[in-house]
């Protein structure tokens, strides 16, 4: 294994006539890290594109030193890398517990049998204090408690690489710990999480890394305290 | 005014709303909080008719002149942002619309919804509420995925459009530090039940209490 966990080179993505990410190049190794930038200034492209599901119309993106745009979307699951969504998507007709355990892949699961994927599930969903709605069919559940089966979603799968599209909002603010401790713990295993927020306290709290996206472009990266206070990158964000 | 009194809703064995009552003023912002899962979300949707509810009563909510605006982002993906805005107007009866323009300067006229990004399908959704006069307006998560200088922006329209139409206002909100700015009242919903019903502006300056709040 060769070169840094993620690498984007000059990354356009123009998407329905519209340019969503001009000339981004930025690497990433392990840590957290997070992206800020206005609405509609190119996060969940950067998100979408490390998922293999957006086509870049120039540049390059690698994972492991892998071109993605040589692995299908699916393969990309298999390397390790889960993610969430702002608006989670989760299976209406099942319960929380098979919600759960339908993250794991054949490979996550290393051999073992349904039996296992139940233990690992509930585990998860204690990890998100969710561990008494088990048996309860996800279509009753609220807003909040979906993006929290989703975050238990990607925590059973102990992935290398998270991609976590808005994790805390739409969750009340008690909930934040266990998305940071979630956090901390692909982190903690050596891993890469790269988040989306508009959140800039949980993002001084758990990143170690921001990168900040205006209309498309890298208007700044490093260390939260200083693109936070960053008063050309906050400039740059305008009123928006 | 709008009057909900002893409501409750029972779905699949689960508890969700347990006995609540409130009453709302016209001009009124209600700010509703509490954890995930706290029945919020049913609150609105029971009031609004979409559920019924297993016991109590809703008076103020009349079909058809209530603003709802769900979660989730609701806008259609292949019509243009200046579609949207004509829909919206076409929803309306011609008696009913304010001159007033959408808050929609940020958004390009012409791009389909389905390429915008959350945020911007969120703030989409939510100019809607500046076509017509409601008498009655419900709003499930205003700012959920808006930067800071939009979540601000989308408050105060809400407040101007409040004003403007004297419509009694539920606002179900995570940001409440934001938007206790602009609220008459805050309300906690903790397992179905609410368990507090306070005054909105002595909380702006108090900000040790509000959290206490924030905690309960």
């Amino acid at each position: 294994m060769s070169g840094r966990t993620i690498e984007l080179k000059n990354v356009a993505v123009r998407l329905g006539g519209v340019d969503a990410l001009l000339d981004v190049s930025a690497a990433f190794d392990v840590g957290v890290v997070a992206i800020i930038g206005p609405n509609g200034s190119g996060k969940t492209t950067v998100l979408n594109v490390l998922s293999g599901l957006v086509r870049l119309s120039r540049g390059s993106a690698s994972i492991l030193g892998k071109n993605l745009s040589t692995i299908p979307a699916h393969q990309i699951a298999r390397m390790g890398i889960a993610r969430t969504f702002q608006t989670s998507r989760i299976l209406e007709w099942t319960d929380i517990r098979e919600n759960v355990a339908a993250a794991l892949s054949r490979t996550d699961l290393g051999g073992n049998g349904p039996s296992e994927a139940y233990r690992l599930a509930e585990a998860s969903l204690t990890a998100v204090g969710l561990e008494s709605l088990a048996g309860v069919r996800a279509s009753t559940l609220s807003f909040g408690e979906r993006k929290l089966v989703e975050l238990a979603r990607v925590h059973v799968r102990k992935p290398f690489i998270a991609l976590l599209d808005e994790p805390v909002s739409g969750l009340h603010p008690s909930k934040f710990p266990i998305v940071a401790d979630v956090i901390s713990q692909v982190a903690a295993r050596g891993g890469l999480v790269i988040l989306v927020e508009h959140d800039y306290e949980f993002v001084r709290e758990v990143a170690g890394q921001v990168v900040a996206l205006s209309a498309g472009r890298l208007v700044g990266s490093g260390a939260p305290a200083e693109v936070l206070n960053d008063r050309a990158v906050l400039a740059s964000f305008g009123g928006a | 005014m709008l009057a909900v009194e002893n409501l409750s809703v029972v779905r699949n064995g689960r508890h969700i709303l347990d006995s609540v009552s409130l009453t709302a003023e016209g001009g009124q912002i209600l700010l509703i909080a509490g954890h995930n899962g706290a029945g919020k979300s049913t609150l609105l949707k029971t009031i609004f008719g979409e559920l019924s509810p297993s016991r109590g009563t809703v008076r103020g909510a009349e079909t058809g002149s209530t603003f709802y605006l769900p979660q989730g982002r609701t806008v259609f993906p292949s019509l243009t942002v200046s579609e949207h805005q004509r829909l919206y107007r076409s929803l309306v009866p011609v008696s009913e619309r304010p001159d007033t323009r959408l808050p929609d300067a940020v958004l390009p006229d012409l791009a389909p919804a389905g390429g915008l990004s959350g945020g911007e399908r969120q703030w989409l959704a939510a100019s809607r509420l500046n076509v017509g006069r409601p008498r009655l307006i419900l709003i499930d998560e205003l700012t959920t995925g808006l930067s800071p200088a939009w979540r601000k922006r989308m408050l105060e329209n809400l407040r101007d459009a409040t004003d403007a139409s004297g419509a009694p206002t539920l606002l179900v909100e995570h940001n409440v530090r934001d938007a206790v700015a602009i609220a008459d009242r805050l309300l906690i919903l903790r397992q179905g039940r609410l368990v507090l019903d306070t005054a909105a502006a002595p909380l702006r300056q108090d900000t040790a209490r509000l959290e206490e709040i924030l905690l309960l």
